[in-house]
């Protein structure tokens, strides 16, 4: 299993892989997909701050708890195109509603920190 | 003592011994005759008394012996009359017998005559049922001819109607099958001229890139020419550069100008299939039953004209048809690579994109960023822009920011 470190490490090289489109431009299954990858990873390292978070703090967060949970549910409806797939309104919409739980975890267990 | 003189001792001894033993027998004797005497009497007596037992006796005997034998005779004669009665009652048996067989004779015979005449009147009877029957078979023939002129009637004119009806499902499958050859058909000239622009395409590349390769190769002779010759003829050189720029910016025009006649191609190609796609639109539905093809979204084929174009372009990338399986390979091969389709889609229509956020997008915000959520519209299609795109990453590189911030808090 990647330590907290290695896991941040490799957001930070999916997120180097991710390119800026512009109006024209191809959509590649690649573009979806390496956001698929990014969350799951991004739902990892939460899960393992928040661990962090109890055993510092002592205390638990009920809400942290359901947004993790939420965007870990989320995740499992996500899936990956490849060539000839279309790319789905849900497919889009999925990712966008991981990353807003995970943005509450985050902002909580930055303020009762 | 001696011999001699003892033994005279001795027989007077004996003689009074003698003596006393003689008296002793003639007691005896005495004795034995007194109860002889004695019981010779009680034997005469004795014989006397049995002689009168004996006559006693016999006389009952004799009179019994004499019973006996009549009743011996008696019941000789009364076994001798039993036989007699015996003969007489089987004689009388027999001849009862004998008359019972007679009256049993005469009582078969009653009886056969009886059936005899039973016949006769069931005979009489069958004739008149089987008359009966007949009449009422004729009956039944004539309601079953009846009958059965009705049916067949009736089956004429379920034979008419189901040929009507046959005719039409006929006719139904005719269209049918019209359409979906006129569906395959088309199909089959859009892949035909889907691959006749690609050839075309490509040999017009060919086509061009050999002239540009002749023009340089032309251009680099002249060059080559001109070299050695450089210092004799500067003006000249100058002169011939000038022609073969002009030549090069005249091939460069003309590479352009083909490069816009296939991309003109290509539109007019591109019309043509959406045009095609559109006429076929309505006829989905004839299609898909033909080839027996489910439709998986129930609600995007229920407003098949107002999905129109998109909706028909959606399918044509997806479907599993091989025809259109085809076609896509051969739309793909041709052009660019993957999702052409969806792009194509997309610059036809994201100016209208931009009218339609308010109702096809719900936004809000993650760090700051708006992010959109996207929504099926029946008339503008779901569109992921690319700024759609582009804010998602963004978004990552916020949460990343944040995901560190927690941990140098935690580690701190």
């Amino acid at each position: 299993m990647m330590s907290l470190d290695e896991l941040i490490a490799n957001l930070e090289s999916l997120i180097g892989q991710m390119e800026y489109v512009k109006d024209g431009d191809f959509v590649f299954a690649r573009h979806p997909n390496l956001f698929v990858d990014w969350l799951e990873d991004a739902i990892t390292v939460c899960k393992e701050l928040y661990e962090r978070f109890k055993t510092k703090t002592g205390t638990t967060l009920p809400n942290v708890e359901e947004w993790l949970s939420m965007a870990e549910r989320r995740h499992g409806f996500t899936r990956k195109v490849k060539f000839g797939d279309i790319v789905l309104t849900k497919d889009h919409n999925l990712i966008i509603d991981i990353m807003k739980p995970l943005e509450l975890a985050l902002r909580e267990m930055e303020e009762n920190l | 003592m001696s011999f001699s003189g003892s033994y005279p001792a001795k027989i007077i001894d004996l003689g009074v011994v003698g003596q006393i033993y003689v008296v002793e027998v003639t007691d005896v004797f005495k004795g034995a005759d007194y109860l002889s005497k004695t019981s010779l009497k009680n034997f005469s007596d004795a014989g006397k008394s049995a002689d009168y037992i004996c006559k006693d006796v016999l006389k009952p005997v004799s009179e019994s012996m004499r019973a006996s034998d009549r009743h011996y005779w008696l019941m000789v004669k009364v076994l001798s009359d039993s036989g007699v009665v015996s003969d007489y009652m089987c004689r009388y048996v027999l001849r009862v017998f004998s008359d019972y067989a007679v009256g049993e004779f005469l009582a078969l015979r009653l009886p056969t005559k009886e059936c005899r005449e039973c016949v006769t009147v069931s005979d009489y009877m069958c004739r008149d049922v089987l008359k009966s029957l007949v009449e009422a078979g004729v009956a039944v023939e004539s309601v079953s001819r009846n009958v059965l002129k009705s049916h067949a009637d009736l089956g004429a004119v379920t034979d008419w109607s189901s040929k009507d009806v046959l005719r039409v499902f006929v006719d139904a499958g005719k269209l049918t099958e019209y359409v979906i050859k006129g569906v395959l058909k088309r199909l089959e000239e859009v892949s035909v001229v889907s691959d006749w622009t690609k050839k075309s395409v490509l040999r017009n590349f060919v086509d061009v890139g050999l002239v540009s390769d002749l023009v340089a190769k032309d251009f680099y002779k002249r060059f080559e020419f001109e070299v050695p010759s450089a210092g004799y003829v500067k003006a000249l050189m100058g002169k011939e550069f000038r022609e073969s720029i002009t030549v090069s910016d005249w091939m460069k025009k003309g590479v352009f100008k083909r490069f816009a006649e296939t991309g003109v191609v290509n539109e007019v190609f591109m019309k043509q299939v959406l045009k095609v796609l559109e006429f076929e639109v309505p006829s989905a539905g004839y299609v898909r039953v033909g080839i027996g093809k489910s439709v998986k979204d129930e609600a995007v084929i229920s407003d098949w004209l107002v999905k129109s174009l998109i909706k028909s372009f959606h399918e044509f990338v997806v479907a599993r048809d091989a025809p259109y399986r085809a076609i896509t390979l051969v739309f793909r091969d041709m052009v660019f690579g993957e999702y052409w389709a969806i792009k194509s889609k997309y610059v036809v229509l994201r100016d209208s994109s931009k009218m339609k956020d308010i109702l096809t997008k719900i936004a809000y915000t993650i760090y700051g960023h708006d992010v959109r959520r996207v929504y099926w519209h029946k008339v503008w299609g779901d569109i992921i822009e690319d700024t759609d795109h582009n804010v998602k990453i963004e978004v990552c590189k916020a949460l990343l920011d944040a995901m560190k911030r927690v941990r140098d808090k935690l580690e701190a």
